[in-house]
């Protein structure tokens, strides 16, 4: 028992006195450790947040290029419907009715008759034109 | 995710130090200490420090309850996000999502050059709910001026109280542009499209009509409507129950509308018009029930005008004027057909079938152009009499002035020798009680008289033309195989199809067949060409140009009996030119002019306008020698006078 006894006093003297040190030490390592895990939460919560922020950001784009896609479609439909609607006026225009009223506003007649020139056989050549000597030709 | 334990380690130092309550330690082994009694109020310190743990039990119980409802709320989150998202989701879509019909644009029909016959331009549906309209009559007031309705008419009917209110069935994109702007309340508006006619009735009985749906309802509206239509597509929207669109769901699904495909007609628009004015002139100068007249292109039988007019005097008379349509044509008394007469009504052609025993007579080489006959003006036939239209002595006649003079008793004398079988087989050989190829609503093949039904008189009725009944364009086909040197050529109305971004595909050709020898097409030809030269088709002439053709003037049967209407015949013109190469056959009917009742007089006249319209039009080079030995006083009149 005072073996055990005197063996152990020094050592728990001993121990009472490094124990502030250990602690010392082991405080400055769990601020390090503490702070590593601070930072990594940290850009954990960041990347979250920027994760996130992006999302909402590519949603907002999408959204935007709807609206506009929305927008080009709606100018396309009213282009369209104009064109259609002038391709009609242009139909409206050439009516051979319409085409016949005006000739006739404008004292146009149809002409009692068509003649159409005969047909002439391009297989046998024109007889060449007669020229006088210079200076024979009449005037007119 | 800073651990609940690691406190920040600066603030330590600066807390006060917390004296620790001096409790004995316990090995960790050893049963826990029995619980302390609650403490009565009468104790001192020592019940304090039993409340506190009162207190942190009870804490700690709170902390559990508040631990398990977060975890039934977690469970129930995940019951209604995951588990049964998609029930959910559907019942809320139900109520809040729109389907909306995109209808397609209907395909235009054009003319052969690409002008619009029929088109359809896209229009708004203008929808009040005057539910939702806290102020009628000054919305009214606003609106009148845009849709073009007065404010007090427009004013009751957003007081109707019914909800649905249609106040504009078509109306021009433009406007209903602006009503969207000014952002009405209550007002809706719907795609829509209208169809239109520029050229008004023009060639209405061919391109057809269609219903107030849009949907193609006669000729070639409703032939081709499963081309026109198109498909209709679809919209999906979140929609409030007030229609107001949810901006966060945006177009959920969206199937596009398919634009009709077009058709190209044929037609010619400008030879549609003049066939259509010189046949509407006739029938009014005539008075004649209705008309119809072809134009087709010989080689190809492609039709360049098709015209079916009919009267609107009243006509009295067991014989009934085909329906008109409500219309005008511009011509007094005349109204475009409703049906397209050339290929829906059937006639007793009279002597312009007479080709079918010449051709047939001369293919199997019984008679030629130049064979004699000795011809009385009549002919008794199994008690029956038949006669020619003039009376005359028993005279000699070639067959060709047979048939320049259109002489029933000398077709009778030809026919006898084809007999019964040689003469159905050359009425089927031409194409007579077959269909034309063209599937047009409501067209007839004719009516044909078989060999089961013959009759003896029938050999000398059925070779002008008195016994078989067939359409104006059965009748054109067969004189168009003549003029095509004998190779029938089936009749088309459709040159292509226009899709939507204007591509042309062209129609199928419908093939054609050889129905008699070159030459004796040929010979034909140059008969047909003595009727309008010496014959009873002179004022089918046209100046210029060689013309064959062929007269008809047939009675017309009284319907349910078995004669005639005294008086009334059916007259016909058809021919081709020019005669020495045809380009353009067409054909003239009248049915039951008064008066003035041949068809050399009456149809034959209109077949020259139109055909020489058609010759002009489309650069047709004159004839040597043709039929306008007024060519040389032609020439000398286009020369000014002065010189």
């Amino acid at each position: 028992m005072s073996v055990a006894t005197a063996r152990s006093a020094p050592a728990r003297r001993e121990s009472s006195r490094e124990a502030p040190r250990r602690e010392r030490f082991g405080l400055i390592v769990r601020q390090r450790g503490e702070r590593r895990r601070r930072v990594a939460g940290v850009a954990a919560i960041a990347i979250l947040v920027a994760s996130l922020l992006a999302v909402v950001v590519g949603h907002t784009l999408l959204a935007q290029g709807q609206i506009r896609l929305g927008k080009v479609e709606a100018a396309l439909t009213a282009e369209q419907a104009r064109n259609s609607a002038t391709v009609l006026r242009v139909a409206a225009l050439e009516t051979p009715s319409r085409i016949q009223s005006e000739a006739s506003s404008l004292q146009l007649v149809q002409p009692a008759q068509v003649l159409q020139l005969g047909a002439v056989s391009l297989d046998v050549p024109l007889a060449p034109i007669k020229v006088g000597p210079v200076g024979t030709g009449g005037a007119g | 995710m800073t651990p609940p334990t690691a406190a920040p380690p600066r603030r330590r130092p600066q807390s006060p130090p917390r004296p620790r309550p001096a409790a004995p330690r316990v090995p960790r082994s050893a049963a826990p200490p029995p619980r302390r009694p609650r403490p009565s109020p009468s104790q001192g310190s020592g019940g304090g420090r039993s409340s506190t743990a009162l207190t942190v039990s009870r804490l700690r119980f709170f902390k559990v309850v508040l631990l398990l409802v977060l975890v039934l709320m977690v469970l129930r989150l995940v019951d209604l996000q995951v588990a049964r998202h998609h029930q959910y989701q559907h019942a809320a879509n139900l109520q809040l999502r729109q389907t909306i019909s995109l209808p397609a644009v209907r395909g235009g029909i054009f003319d052969r050059n690409g002008a619009v016959l029929a088109m359809s331009v896209p229009t708004k549906e203008v929808i009040a709910d005057n539910f939702q309209i806290a102020h009628p009559v000054e919305e009214a007031a606003a609106l009148a001026p845009l849709l073009g309705v007065p404010a007090a008419t427009l004013t009751s009917e957003l007081q109707r109280h019914s909800g649905y209110v249609v106040l504009d069935q078509h109306l021009s994109t433009a406007r209903a542009a602006t009503i969207a702007k000014d952002n009405f309340p209550g007002i809706t508006m719907v795609d829509t499209s209208s169809r239109t006619v520029p050229n008004g009735p023009l060639a209405q009985s061919v391109v057809g009509l269609t219903n107030a749906s849009g949907t193609g309802s006669a000729g070639l509206e409703y032939q081709y409507q499963h081309l026109l239509a198109g498909q209709s597509g679809s919209t999906t929207l979140l929609e409030t129950p007030y229609g107001v669109s949810l901006p966060q769901g945006g177009q959920l699904h969206s199937t596009p509308s398919v634009a009709g495909t077009g058709i190209e007609l044929s037609l010619d628009q400008p030879l549609q018009y003049v066939t259509e004015q010189a046949l509407g002139a006739e029938i009014a100068s005539t008075h004649a029930l209705s008309g119809t007249a072809i134009v087709m292109d010989t080689r190809t039988g492609q039709v360049l005008s098709m015209a079916n007019l009919v009267s609107t005097q009243p006509q009295s008379g067991p014989i009934s004027t085909p329906l008109a349509s409500q219309t005008p044509t511009g011509i007094a008394g005349v109204a475009q057909a409703q049906n397209n007469l050339a290929v829906t009504q059937t006639f007793e052609p009279g002597s312009v079938f007479k080709i079918v025993a010449f051709s047939a007579a001369l293919d199997a080489g019984l008679i030629n152009p130049q064979t004699t006959f000795s011809v009385p003006d009549r002919v008794t036939v199994d008690t029956k009499v038949f006669h020619d239209a003039e009376l005359h002595a028993t005279q000699s006649m070639t067959a060709t002035q047979i048939l320049a003079q259109s002489s029933n008793v000398g077709t009778y004398l030809i026919a006898r020798q084809l007999g019964e079988s040689g003469l159905l087989a050359q009425i089927e050989r031409l194409g007579f009680g077959q269909s034309t190829g063209l599937n047009f609503p409501g067209e007839s093949q004719g009516l044909l008289m078989s060999a089961a039904n013959w009759e003896p008189t029938d050999m000398a009725a059925m070779p002008i033309g008195q016994v078989d009944a067939t359409t104006p364009l059965q009748m054109l086909d067969a004189y168009n195989a003549i003029a095509n040197g004998g190779v029938f050529v089936n009749p088309s109305l459709i040159r292509a199809t226009v899709g939507s971004e204007g591509r042309l595909v062209p129609a199928k050709s419908l093939g054609s067949r050889r129905v008699m020898s070159a030459q004796t097409a040929a010979e034909l030809q140059n008969m047909l060409e003595q009727v309008v030269t010496v014959g009873t088709g002179v004022e089918a002439a046209i100046p210029g140009y060689l013309v064959a053709g062929k007269t008809g003037t047939a009675a017309i049967p009284t319907p349910g009996q078995a004669s005639y209407v005294k008086g009334a015949y059916n007259a016909t013109f058809v021919g081709f030119a020019p005669a020495n190469h045809p380009v353009f056959s067409a054909i003239v009917v009248l049915q039951r002019p008064v008066g003035n009742y041949y068809g050399g007089s009456t149809s034959a006249p209109v077949f020259a306008k139109i055909m020489s319209y058609a010759l002009h039009r489309f650069g047709i080079p004159t004839s040597p020698g043709g039929n306008g030995a007024q060519v040389p006083g032609a020439v000398a009149s286009l020369v000014p006078e002065s010189t």
